[in-house]
């Protein structure tokens, strides 16, 4: 079942800015994220799915209903910023209980589920604090129970981890994850970390310049991206040769060039550390590769570059 | 609160905004034309502007306002420039005290001036010489310069204050640059705006002023406002009240015409203080010696009506006597209620008052454009007395009178208390309208469950304005009321007029105290709504 649909949808700032008549399905009980640079429309297109954002044309639907003019706090979804948005007059226990108020809970059946969601998140003991004494942290903690508090159908994340240091990042995202699969929650996280999106995601959705450029499942477009904007975004090599090109991911390449079916004989032009892998940039006629080698392993001046994972698009096609 | 979030938010504020415009369309708007319908005909108007009482009236009004506003000048810029040149916490309490003289009711002015000018005052027995300052048109350009000067003053100041410090480095390092090229080139030009508009704020405030002329100008120095009362109250002819009302109305409005365009021009309140000017040695004791006997002429009558307040003349003992009288809940025959009916009746009329006009205010704020602006601000056209007028001949007689009574205090109040709303409406930042529309709060929940407790404190301040108003209100309110809805002001007129200064100065004493409370809460919550914003 599609938790979300958007049909044509279109959401126009300027000419240039906003999002373009988008289609895509969000299965239900899938984590999908949206990748894309700045400016490509991620938060925008999360707005319009909360009901932030009127679309200019095109359809909204939730759970097969049409919401193109709900308002927003009548729409299944609960929205998590960027920055963690608490309220600064409330508790954090306040903050949690905020929509189960505005639906009406009973007070003792609210107080119930904000503490289980608390200790879920491990923040029990900062209930009876004020926003402004939580750690960063904390505060995103904290808005995420309040996002959850209510099980919505569908939880819509925008870039939620950005202001966090790396390994507070990369522990919390996946713990939150962990979470909200438990829970069955459809999540929409936005992102242009193309790390957080390839661990997160099940199903990829990529955005460029207000268009949907690709979509599918994580490997697959990983892999196999079906536009070269899709390829850009996930900073593939792209190779143009005749008007084709060709798409290698930077873990496409073997220095194995024995039983290979494509070669390409390249010069090191430079070398650069990662976490976890070294990039090794080469040069190809004119093109410059960039090929993830084991850390390791020292990489030759002069390879035969084997191509193992690749895909090939006429250039022209969207470039 | 923000826009632009949906269509759903836009129809919000527009029925919000519709709803703030109707309300005061209806309470204020229409009971003035309703007031004024008969000064409509052109015959009855030809009549008033031939009058020789009117016309005299008239031309004291335009020449008292006129010289008031000059004289308040002169006194006030000079204050305002010494404040920029002073450090930050003493030009804060400066500031302070001149917000809370700007602030006083006017019938504790008028005490005020009697304890040290008038007959037996403090200064007028030692030296007959002060005794101008307490009565007649003297008297009257004394009390509206110590209203107005100090605002004045404040105005010079936050437009000095604006200019950017670049300026004043620029300045220091240009060691040519005379001291006339920094006032023609630099000073001028930033203060002008502000004097403009403190200038005509200070004309429409003089124009309406009636407490002052009533108490201390006497029968021929009786401005518009006070002839629209005297032809109404005593000689009972509501026509001719009614078109003096509708020419004092077309005077006003004009110029809050000229106000609206001069204020749109004005430079936008300070963001920080400027550095300590680097005067000499002579000029600086200059400066100072001026601030000092400034501040005097502003403390003192307050200083002279708490004295009088606690002192016996005729037997020249201290005593408490007189706020035993004025807080004893004993029948008074000369008011027809006990006295402490006169306290209870100001604190009711002025919780009322804060929750009418927070509403309004609350109400206006949501959608505030244009036209709400340019609506609330011709108000500032209707006197308290037109309104009175209106309210009176509009308000059937079966309607208890403390209903009129708490409009027109809602009305005095609502400028100030509308101000503080919206700038606290308007900070609310929209990131939490949109986390709570995103978490299932629906508009007016977002509204009182977000937008209001997030800007408390600009709440606070209107409530502390709009009870600080109603407290004063004195001109209005003299004008409808009834014996049993007489208010601390309106007793302290009564206790005057009987010449039972005693009880008026203690009843005057007692509404100081209550103005400064508010005072206190203005200013507390201003300072940390100020550095929250720095």
């Amino acid at each position: 079942m599609k938790a979300v649909k958007l049909v044509s949808l279109t959401k126009q700032y300027t000419r240039n800015t906003g999002i373009f008549n988008v289609n895509v399905a969000f299965e239900e009980g899938l984590y999908h994220v949206v990748l894309g640079p700045s400016g490509a429309g991620k938060s925008t297109l999360l707005r319009v799915i909360a009901g932030l954002e009127e679309q200019t044309s095109g359809d909204l639907c939730i759970n097969n209903i049409k919401m193109n003019d709900a308002p927003p706090y009548k729409r299944p979804v609960s929205l998590v910023f960027q920055e963690p948005v608490l309220f600064p007059h409330l508790r954090v226990i306040d903050n949690i209980l905020f929509p189960l108020e505005a639906k009406g809970v009973r007070k003792d059946e609210a107080t119930s589920k904000a503490e289980k969601i608390a200790r879920l998140l491990h923040i029990g003991e900062l209930l009876d604090r004020m926003p402004d004494e939580l750690s960063g942290g904390e505060r995103q903690r904290v808005s995420i129970a309040r996002a959850l508090i209510t099980e919505p159908l569908i939880v819509l994340l925008d870039e939620p981890y950005s202001n966090l240091d790396l390994s507070l990042r990369e522990n919390l995202r996946w713990e939150i994850r962990s979470i909200l699969k438990n829970m069955g929650i459809t999540v929409i996280h936005v992102t242009h970390d193309q790390d957080e999106a390839l661990e997160l995601a099940d199903e990829i959705h990529i955005l460029y310049n207000g268009r949907l450029v690709d979509s599918g499942p994580t490997q697959r477009v990983y892999r196999k991206p079906r536009t070269v904007k899709a390829a850009r975004v996930l900073a593939h090599n792209i190779v143009d040769i005749d008007g084709q090109c060709l798409i290698i991911p930077i873990d496409g390449f073997s220095l194995d060039s024995t039983r290979c079916e494509r070669v390409m004989p390249s010069k090191l032009v430079e070398t650069r550390n990662r976490r976890g892998y070294m990039l090794a940039v080469y040069e190809f006629q004119g093109n410059l590769l960039r090929v993830a080698i084991p850390k390791e392993s020292s990489p030759p001046k002069k390879a035969d570059l084997c191509l193992v994972n690749f895909t090939e698009l006429p250039c022209s096609k969207d470039s | 609160m923000s826009n632009g979030l949906t269509s759903g938010l836009k129809r919000f504020q527009l029925k919000a905004s519709i709803a703030g415009l109707f309300t005061v369309f209806f309470l204020y708007y229409l009971p003035v034309l309703n007031g004024l319908k008969d000064a409509f005909k052109t015959r009855l108007f030809l009549y008033i502007l031939n009058n020789p009482v009117i016309s005299h009236s008239l031309k004291f009004t335009v020449e008292q306002a006129t010289l008031s506003v000059i004289l308040s000048i002169l006194v006030g810029v000079p204050a305002g420039l010494v404040l920029t040149g002073l450090g930050y916490r003493a030009s804060r309490w400066i500031r302070t005290i001149l917000f809370t003289v700007f602030m006083a009711p006017s019938m504790v002015v008028v005490m005020g001036f009697t304890s040290l000018y008038g007959e037996n005052g403090i200064l007028s027995s030692r030296m007959h010489l002060f005794s101008r300052l307490g009565e007649g048109f003297t008297g009257i350009l004394a009390a509206h310069v110590f209203y107005n000067a100090p605002l004045i003053a404040i105005m010079v100041y936050n437009s000095v204050a604006s200019i950017p410090r670049e300026y004043w480095d620029l300045i220091s390092s240009a060691a040519s640059l005379s001291s006339r090229t920094v006032w023609r080139r630099v000073l001028l030009p930033y203060m002008a705006p502000g004097i403009a508009s403190g200038s005509l704020l200070a004309f429409i405030y003089c124009f309406m002023s009636f407490a002052i002329p009533l108490n201390l100008g006497g029968p021929r120095f009786s401005t518009l406002e006070v002839n629209i009362y005297m032809y109404y109250k005593i000689l009972q002819n509501d026509r001719i009240a009614a078109s003096i009302a509708l020419l004092q109305y077309i005077i006003l409005l004009s110029i809050i015409a000229v106000m609206i365009k001069v204020s749109s021009e004005a430079p936008h309140a300070p963001l920080t203080v400027i550095a300590k000017a680097r005067t000499p040695r002579s000029a600086r004791l200059l400066s100072l010696s001026y601030i000092t006997i400034f501040l005097l002429y502003l403390i003192a009558p307050l200083v002279g009506s708490l004295y009088y307040s606690f002192y016996n003349p005729i037997t020249g003992t201290y005593t408490i006597s007189y706020y035993r009288h004025v807080l004893s809940a004993i029948y008074d025959p000369r008011l027809g209620i006990p006295p402490i009916n006169v306290l209870f009746n100001s604190l009711y009329y002025a919780f009322m008052t804060v929750i009418i006009s927070l509403g309004i205010s609350t109400l206006l704020s949501i959608g505030w454009s244009r036209i709400n602006e340019v609506l609330v601000v011709s108000l500032l056209a209707i006197s308290p007395i037109t309104l009175g007028l209106g309210l009176l001949r509009t308000i059937p007689p079966q309607i208890p009178v403390w209903i009129p009574i708490i409009l027109a205090h809602t009305f005095a109040g609502l400028p100030l208390a509308l101000r503080s709303i919206r700038l606290g409406l308007e900070r609310v930042s929209r990131k939490y309208i949109e986390a709570s529309f995103s978490l299932g709060e629906n508009l007016w929940g977002t509204l009182f469950r977000v937008a209001i407790p997030i800007s408390r404190q600009s709440y606070i301040i209107a409530a502390a304005f709009a009870s600080a108003i109603s407290l004063g209100e004195f001109s209005a309110t003299l004008f409808l009321r009834t014996v049993k809805t007489t208010t601390l002001a309106v007793a302290i007129y009564q206790y005057r007029s009987l010449r039972m200064f005693g009880e008026a100065y203690a009843a005057s004493g007692v509404l100081l105290l209550l103005t400064l409370i508010t005072i206190y809460i203005i200013t507390r919550l201003e300072g940390v709504n100020s550095s929250e914003s720095r």
